[in-house]
């Protein structure tokens, strides 16, 4: 595994920490800078992708997504006041600036109109807003007592009150990505409901309470937003706590009517922050500096690789080593953008400084300096510390972000893996996990893309009608909160057996825990049959692979939304009265809201995914040209366990019904002649191990010239695949003209000329046989006689006749 | 090498006779003739075989079967040779060549021993009662000297071959030189030659199956003194004695002239084998008999253990040791049997005292699952014990190459036309009352016919053999084809194919077939079992 340790060095780049420190993530330089002097603050607006930096008349906003980073923002201006949050507006024409705790202000940057919307004063705050592309309204705003759903009537420059959900809240998390709002409420705030304003509709999630550790007996702990956080990794919903108490992170996984809490994970210092990179789960421990790594669905939970500092890459400065984040250097800041080099060191200097806030999912706001950076996972490095290959494989198999990446990487890990020889069931089981994930991606016809691509029929209409009235611009989050942002929904089918049984439950009493572990398969059979009303947590038809994701597409992850449709019973809003109360989700309603129900709470489509030419995904194709015949042609590896690791490959991709390539079977022959085993190639054949095919049986012809029996096998299986022309061919080759004519009269063969059995007649010397076949062809070939070939021939025949008599 | 050729010392000659008792002047006389016969026929250009007296030119050995004479339309000479040529292979795969030992004995002691050891038991098996059983027709829709070879479904089939790989592969390769992977007594897998294959394949068959398994370790000592020791000239095993009687037949090893190519090098292999025998001369043999009945037995662990090899004490897993006949390499057996699954390792003898016990250890721990898993994919897979029967056909189908064959089962072949003739005959008799009555009168006449068209067969066949024979020897490179259609006084059509090496004989029994119906049954079972092979194109 050197060598990828190697190829992790260099791609570091120019970048001075990246040798001779190795970290699992890092943030990459140039970092979006947004130095706007006398500005509020540092936000991010994760519906748009947008970084925004109000000041007091203007707004500047750099989207984030751009590579290289556009250092031009661009300026809407606003009045002047204060701001304690902007959002834009899905399609970016308005802008929604959060004044006061009782006012918004929208601002329709193409007309220049301004309107005002103010809760009741006194009673009620506004505690932030945010815009959603769910069918039904286009706004919610958070407030103090709940949550009051607005829609767009930008030819009134007005809102509209389509509908108010009432309950007390203390605060609130929202994400874009996951369209997934979490209102705490009570004394201890730890009672958190949610809503999904996805583009099927508004979906009401079950109450639930998280657990939280006591500190001291009469003190009761009181959840901080901070230590709340939404999560979509493989397009499952989570929510993540922080209980800094217990040291550990409680994760809580969501379906459309259970919350589910899946387990917790270890934390070792009380500072810590979470990001979400490519679906890896990153817990930095601000304290120790370090960053941990869980991939939620590897088994058991546990860190992918050892914990390791986050470190700047990239950036332009030399001669300093690196030493980790801490001390990146200070020293050596000559370089060409001393203007920037300054800010740089001292934000290099500051790792984990006190001005960073981690914003969902992998980016980092750095108040103090004024920049913005992504946190990116150096697959190399992780691909060169794993020691369990197979799950390192099935890692890499599951990363979007860098599919290409992880491909390469793959392939050199399970090529790696041949070279040196490494034991046989190793090998076999890193080729189960590539067929299989292989299949999982590739294959959609079966059991749990069917439910997968039903969805996907749900939603695909869905984007290009969305919203077409709203408009407003919105606030964004102010920039103190943690995590709303989103982008990207990415989702992995996973075979994955979850473990249902501890499904707590939730406030909703009503549901029992399924205890059964589910699968993909047998989730989806739930939803065929599900007649019971749902007393029972729905397995989501979970495992939709989804592929996902390039943050960088917004129009994408729009696209992407969950097209789940809200359940008929569930309260929609109706036109301006709103309902304070939602009753319990309409259970009683018939079963295809169970069915509906019963699917998971999640993002996303699977198959959209699959066809992304970018994923990490290993066809047989490629695993022969790009494994076995480069190992072939090195000639590394003897060929005995070559074959050995070939006939492994086929094997597990036999199991998984995947259908290899005959080139490969080729390989295998060329490899099994080189051994001169040809009894066990007949055995091969024989048992179609080696299916009949034309590479195949020509390939058996060719090594059949050492070996008589082999080439016998060829003809049989040239003969077996009506593989005529190549048959009469070999036929005429070795002198059996006669048998030829046989064959072609039975198989009423015609695209064989006559004149080429005729040739083979007159070389055979035979005037018998040049007879029998020139009379063969006047009687069978239609207008044979009519042809050049026959008063050529006719007069060769006559010619050998008479020489013969 | 030549033996005996001094006026005095005839019995030289004599490596082995059976049966033992026989006066040592008519064991003579026979040797004589045999002797008579090699010399004529190697003076001819065109080597030609004696009817009734079968030899094996190539070694240095000549076998003699007489047989009786009323049994001789039932005889095919090929299925007679086949039986010599599984006893010679068996001896070769066990004893090496008797050539070499020859050689490397001149006195012929430890030959005669070997022979000894091995030959009553090799018999025994054609025993039946007292009588010797020699092929005769019902044999004739098989093919001695091949295997039976199962495909399971391809996925199967590749769980098979990567445990043979994974076997393979350990301590980077070479422990286990080779594998072969049997289901009850037919073969999954193997990575030997055809030839080795087929000779593994039929001793463990014969040895090795969970029915011919000793229940239980136990003491062989005492039954292993009765070895039969290699006296000086001839003296026999009294067990043998017994057990043959006067028998009709006689089985005599004899070493005779007939190659000149004696130039052969002495197998080194044996001497290690045979010190002991050698030293003693005879008179402490520890000799190993490979087909002693009940030589192996499994252990605990699923790996077989014999004791058919001397068992020195505190070594109680001696592994035997084999010659391939391929390489000429020597290696040792080593069996692991789980359930109905069997599979035979040959591992070379230079490994290590602690290889063994390695590799058994290794194949427990990261094998024992695998094998596990195949065993009951394959037993899901196996149709039973009827697989290969094709109904309405009675079939023997030969691959020559690959030493394989494949027949309808023994049962069929005689139920086939007793279902016939049952409806034929409660037809006719529908008077009669009971079923049972009828069917008890016609099992009679049905024999018979089986007798007459099995017997057509057999007939038919030896005509092959001797046709294949002639062509092998005319070296003529050409792929043969025949077919052949007989119609037997039963009005059974008896259909022969060849090609290339392969042959099909179909023995069908619808009296009311033409020539064309039957020709174009034999056709759809070609396309549909055999890949088209036979198809007349």
């Amino acid at each position: 595994m050197g060598k990828y340790q190697a190829s992790s060095s260099s791609s570091s780049g120019n970048g001075l920490s990246g040798l001779g420190s190795l970290s699992h993530a890092y943030i990459q330089y140039p970092p979006l800078r947004c130095d706007i002097p006398g500005a509020a603050g540092v936000m991010y607006d994760d519906g748009n992708k947008l970084l925004l930096v109000p000041s007091p008349s203007k707004v500047y906003s750099w989207p984030v997504n751009q590579q290289p980073s556009d250092d031009r923002p661009t300026i809407t201006p606003i009045k002047e006041g204060p701001v304690l949050g902007v959002r834009f507006s899905l399609d970016g024409k308005i802008l929604a600036v959060q004044r006061s705790h009782h006012e918004v202000e929208f601002i329709n940057k193409e007309t220049g109109m301004v309107f005002r919307q103010q809760c009741k004063p006194g009673t009620e705050r506004i505690l932030g807003l945010f815009w959603t592309d769910c069918p039904t309204c286009d706004l919610v705003l958070v407030t103090s007592s709940g949550l009051e759903l607005y829609s767009l009537y930008l030819g009134r420059n007005g809102l509209k009150l389509l509908e108010a959900k009432r309950s007390n809240v203390s605060w609130y998390v929202y994400t874009h990505e996951s369209r997934l709002v979490l209102l705490a409420s009570g004394m201890q705030c730890k009672t958190l409901s949610g809503y999904q304003f996805s583009a099927g509709g508004i979906v009401r999630l079950p109450k639930f309470d998280v657990l939280m550790t006591k500190a001291e007996v009469n003190r009761k702990p009181v959840l901080a937003p901070e230590d709340i956080r939404i999560a979509t990794m493989y397009g499952r919903l989570y929510c993540l706590q922080v209980d800094r108490v217990a040291m550990q992170l409680n994760l809580y996984r969501f379906y459309r009517d259970a919350v589910v809490p899946q387990g917790c994970l270890p934390i070792y210092s009380r500072n810590v922050a979470l990001s979400v990179v490519d679906n890896v789960l990153l817990i930095h421990e601000i304290d120790s500096k370090v960053v941990l790594l869980y991939d939620i669905l590897s088994e058991p939970k546990s860190t992918i690789s050892a914990p390791l500092p986050l470190l700047l890459r990239g950036a332009p400065l030399h001669g300093s080593s690196s030493r980790g984040f801490e001390t990146a250097n200070t020293s050596g800041n000559t370089s060409s953008e001393p203007d920037l080099l300054g800010n740089l060191t001292s934000a290099e200097d500051q790792i984990y400084d006190k001005g960073w806030v981690f914003v969902n999912p992998d980016i980092v706001l750095d108040h103090v300096h004024g920049l913005l950076w992504k946190i990116r996972l150096d697959l190399e490095a992780i691909a060169a510390s794993s020691s369990d290959i197979p799950s390192l494989l099935s890692f890499l198999q599951r990363r979007r972000h860098e599919a290409s990446k992880a491909k390469m990487l793959s392939i050199e890990v399970i090529r790696s893996m041949i070279i040196e020889r490494q034991p046989l069931p190793l090998i076999a089981s890193a080729m189960d996990v590539l067929t299989s994930s292989y299949v999982r991606l590739s294959k959609p016809l079966n059991a749990y893309d069917r439910t997968a691509s039903e969805r996907v029929a749900q939603t695909v209409p869905r984007p290009s009608t969305h919203h077409q009235g709203s408009q407003g611009s919105q606030v964004s989050s102010a920039p103190v909160r943690r995590g709303p942002d989103d982008d990207v929904v990415s989702r992995v089918v996973e075979g994955f057996v979850e473990n249902g049984k501890d499904v707590s439950t939730t406030a909703h009493g009503d549901e029992e825990p399924s205890t059964s572990r589910w699968t993909q398969g047998s989730s989806d059979q739930d939803d065929q049959d599900s007649d019971y009303v749902s007393s029972r947590v729905d397995e989501p038809c979970a495992n939709t692979p989804a592929a996902d994701g390039f943050k960088h597409t917004n129009l994408r992850d729009i696209s992407k939304m969950p097209s789940r449709r809200p359940s008929t019973g569930e309260i929609e809003s109706s036109s301006s009265t709103y309902q304070a109360n939602n009753p319990p989700m309409a259970r009683e309603s018939g079963r295809q809201v169970r069915q509906q129900s019963q699917k998971e709470i999640s993002v996303v489509d699977p198959l959209a995914a699959m066809r992304d030419a970018t994923s990490p995904l290993i066809s047989p194709e490629e695993m022969q040209q790009n494994v076995f015949n480069v190992i072939e042609e090195e000639m590394t590896v003897d060929s005995t366990f070559l074959v050995a690791a070939i006939l492994e490959y086929m094997r597990s991709a036999a199991s998984e019904q995947i259908k290899v390539n005959s080139g490969l079977h080729v390989l295998l022959i060329q490899l099994l002649a080189q051994e001169q085993r040809y009894y066990e190639l007949w055995q091969l054949v024989i048992g179609k191990v080696l299916p009949p095919s034309r590479p195949v049986a020509i390939q058996l012809l060719e090594t059949g010239a050492q070996h008589e029996s082999t080439r016998k096998l060829g003809m049989d299986m040239l003969r077996q695949i009506h593989g005529h022309t190549e048959y009469i061919k070999e036929l005429l080759l070795e002198g059996r003209i006669l048998e030829g004519l046989r064959y072609v009269r039975q198989n009423k063969v015609d695209s064989v000329a006559p004149a080429s059995f005729l040739e083979a007649a007159i070389s055979s010397n035979d005037p018998q046989m040049l007879a029998s076949v020139f009379r063969f062809c006047l009687d069978f070939v239609p207008n044979f006689s009519h042809t050049p070939d026959f008063t050529m021939y006719s007069s060769i025949v006559s010619q050998q006749c008479s020489t013969s008599a | 090498m030549s033996r005996g050729q001094i006026e005095g010392q005839e019995l030289d000659k004599i490596l082995f006779f059976s049966p033992a008792n026989c006066p040592l002047p008519s064991q003579l006389s026979v040797v004589g003739l045999s002797e008579g016969l090699i010399t004529f026929t190697s003076s001819l250009v065109v080597q030609r075989d004696i009817v009734g007296r079968k030899r094996i030119s190539n070694l240095i050995s000549v076998q003699v079967v007489e047989k009786s004479k009323e049994t001789e339309e039932a005889l095919r000479e090929g299925a007679l040779r086949a039986v010599l040529k599984d006893a010679h292979n068996l001896f070769v795969l066990f004893y090496g060549s008797l050539r070499a030992l020859l050689q490397s004995h001149p006195r012929g002691d430890v030959a005669r021993s070997c022979l000894h050891a091995f030959f009553p038991d090799y018999l025994s098996d054609f025993m039946t009662g007292k009588k010797f059983r020699i092929p005769s027709i019902s044999e004739s829709l098989t093919h001695r000297g091949t295997v039976q070879l199962f495909s399971p479904q391809r996925e199967t089939l590749l769980e098979a071959q990567s445990l043979q790989e994974l076997l393979k592969s350990w301590s980077g390769g070479g422990m286990v030189r080779h594998v072969m992977i049997l289901f009850h007594n037919i073969l999954l897998s193997s990575t030997l030659s055809p030839a080795d294959t087929t000779t593994l394949f039929l001793y463990a068959t014969l040895r090795m199956m969970p029915s011919s398994l000793s229940q239980a370790p136990r003491s062989r000592s005492s039954s292993r003194r009765e070895n039969p020791a290699a006296g000086p000239a001839g003296l026999l095993a009294s067990n043998l004695n017994n057990a043959l009687g006067p028998s009709r037949l006689r089985n005599l090893f004899t070493n005779l002239t007939t190659s000149p190519s004696s130039d052969v090098v002495p197998n080194p292999h044996i001497s290690d084998a045979h010190d002991s025998s050698v030293d003693d001369q005879g008179t402490r043999s520890s000799v190993p008999r490979p087909l002693v009945h009940e030589g192996w037995w499994r252990d605990a662990d699923n790996f077989l253990c014999t004791d058919a090899w001397g068992s020195e004490t505190g070594r109680s897993k001696m592994l035997p040791n084999v010659t391939l006949r391929q390489s000429e390499e020597r290696l040792n057996l080593c069996v692991y049997q789980f359930r109905s699954l069997t599979l035979v390792m040959l591992v070379p003898k230079s490994g290590g005292s602690d290889l063994i016990p390695n590799l058994q250890g290794q194949l427990l721990e990261k094998a024992a699952h695998k094998i596990q898993k195949l065993e009951e994919k394959v037993v899901k897979e196996w149709p039973g014990s009827n697989a290969w029967h094709v109904a309405g056909y009675r079939y023997l189908y030969n691959d020559s190459n690959n030493k394989v064959s494949r027949f309808s089962p023994a049962s069929k072949v005689a139920t086939l036309s007793l279902a016939i003739q049952v409806t034929a005959t409660i037809k006719e008799e529908v008077k009669v009352p009971s079923v049972a009555v009828s069917c008890f009168l016609t099992v009679q006449p049905l024999f018979t016919m089986v007798q007459e068209s099995l017997a057509a067969l057999n007939r038919i066949r030896q005509e092959i053999d001797l046709e294949t024979g002639r062509s092998e020897r005319s070296s003529s490179m050409e792929d043969r084809e025949l077919e052949l259609c007989v119609r037997t006084k039963q009005n059974a059509w008896v259909i022969v194919r060849t090609r290339g090496g392969l042959e099909l004989y179909t023995v069908l029994e619808k009296a009311s077939n033409t020539l064309l119906l039957a020709c174009d049954a034999v056709e759809k079972l070609s396309k549909r079992y055999f890949n088209g092979s036979f198809s007349s194109d």
